[in-house]
């Protein structure tokens, strides 16, 4: 999927954390929301928003929270294998030296 | 992963064996790494995105290891203060005292990281780019003590904006990770554009991960370390600014009253999650996230450390990650 202009990304960061009005638009009409603030995003650029805008209007902040918390703990047992698993590096002497 | 964290280990143990200075102190130095279990070592940053980095540039990651000792260094001396701040010391510095981990945490952070960087001198490193790394040791250092700053006064402060919070982890989380991409690059690269590249990717990246643990730093336990320290993170701020009248009052109420015990925390919960706080914070995560794609495609990463570099940024992220997580872009 193509990348969304950096210029773009930008401003919409700029939006989202100092303008009130666009804050509350963009989570709840996406699509008029940007006309009424002039973006004129490409079809590809829109389609790529529209994906992540749709995962987290999706969602509700428990799930968020719960799916983190989730990703969390596989991240933790998935270390915890490696760490059992991996012996000691002696990489330094191999790499460095 | 962990063949890459227990390199960048190996080679801060060597480093620490080799000063001169007496047993004890050296054990000192040597505890808030060696007592940290691997899952919880920086991985995916201090350690990661130097070598990544370097390697994305001139296809070899091994002579930017003494680099990111010394960005794992600077992590864990800025982790170590964190935890005295917070007083989240964990369990192996009870019996030294917060004394001790001061000093541990001072020097992990300003000596060490220098002494790893002088390293480079074996390998002939001119000294021109040996003191251009120093300087942004420093100047990051900096920084971040602003960041840190602004982090300390935020609890006492009557109104924060969003503005204000994100500027504040912009300086805290932002510069850090410009350094870890930076410092990669600097060592890679004569080329202005790929340095500023690099450091713009890693500044992004930074500053996603740190709103994800802002996110996980009220929602990862029962009892929030983040509510009790009355931080004021982004999806408080949120929150703040969405509610009005007496719904804000309230939220105001229950966030002084979190600070002396965790009663309240389910209900502050409840007030992000009615406001949206949270997919408000996703939407912020994600816009940085796709900013720091955009400055590593702007690099040109070699592969297949752009891939890995890829990869790392996915998971800077509050939205489901795919089942089987496919490098993107």
């Amino acid at each position: 999927m193509e990348e969304i202009r950096l210029e773009a990304l930008k401003g919409l960061t700029i939006l989202a954390i100092h303008d009130d009005q666009f804050r509350r638009g963009v989570m709840t009409d996406l699509d008029s929301t940007l006309r009424r603030y002039g973006y004129d995003l490409t079809g590809p650029e829109m389609e790529r928003l529209r994906d992540a805008h749709r995962q987290i209007a999706g969602m509700s902040d428990e799930d968020l929270a719960r799916e983190l918390s989730e990703r969390q703990q596989r991240v933790r047992v998935l270390s915890e294998e490696e760490g059992r698993i991996l012996a000691p590096g002696e990489y330094v002497s191999a790499a460095w030296h | 992963m962990s063949e890459r964290a227990t390199s960048v280990f190996a080679f801060l143990d060597e480093l620490i064996v080799a000063l001169p200075v007496p047993s004890n102190h050296r054990e000192l130095l040597q505890v808030h790494f060696r007592q940290t279990d691997s899952w919880q070592r920086p991985e995916t940053a201090a350690v990661q995105l130097p070598l990544l980095v370097h390697e994305a540039i001139t296809g070899d990651e091994k002579p930017a290891l003494p680099v990111a000792a010394a960005c794992t260094l600077l992590y864990l001396g800025a982790d170590l203060f964190d935890s005295l701040l917070d007083q989240e010391l964990l369990p192996s510095w009870h019996a030294r005292g917060a004394a001790e981990a001061n000093l541990a945490a001072a020097t992990l952070l300003a000596a060490l990281p220098q002494l790893s960087i002088a390293r480079l001198q074996e390998k002939g490193t001119p000294p021109a780019k040996l003191w251009a790394l120093a300087r942004l040791f420093a100047d990051t250092l900096l920084t971040m003590s602003a960041g840190q700053y602004e982090d300390l006064l935020s609890p006492n402060l009557e109104n924060v904006s969003l503005e204000d919070s994100r500027a504040m982890v912009e300086r805290k989380s932002g510069s850090a990770g410009a350094l870890l991409a930076r410092a990669g690059a600097v060592l890679a690269s004569e080329e202005p554009f790929t340095i500023e590249a690099y450091a713009a990717f890693g500044s992004c990246f930074g500053i996603a991960r740190q709103l994800v643990n802002d996110v996980w730093g009220i929602w990862g336990e029962d009892t929030s370390q983040d509510l009790l320290n009355g931080k004021r993170t982004l999806p408080i701020v949120h929150a703040l600014s969405t509610l009005r009248g007496e719904q804000r009052e309230r939220l105001q109420k229950l966030l002084a009253a979190a600070r002396e015990s965790a009663e309240h925390h389910d209900e502050i919960r409840a007030f992000l999650a009615a406001t949206g706080s949270v997919r408000y914070t996703a939407l912020i995560v994600w816009l940085y996230q796709q900013q720091a794609r955009n400055h590593l495609a702007a690099a040109s990463p070699q592969e297949p450390s752009g891939r890995e570099l890829r990869m790392l940024l996915d998971q800077a992220s509050l939205l489901p990650q795919p089942k089987q997580a496919q490098p993107s872009g």
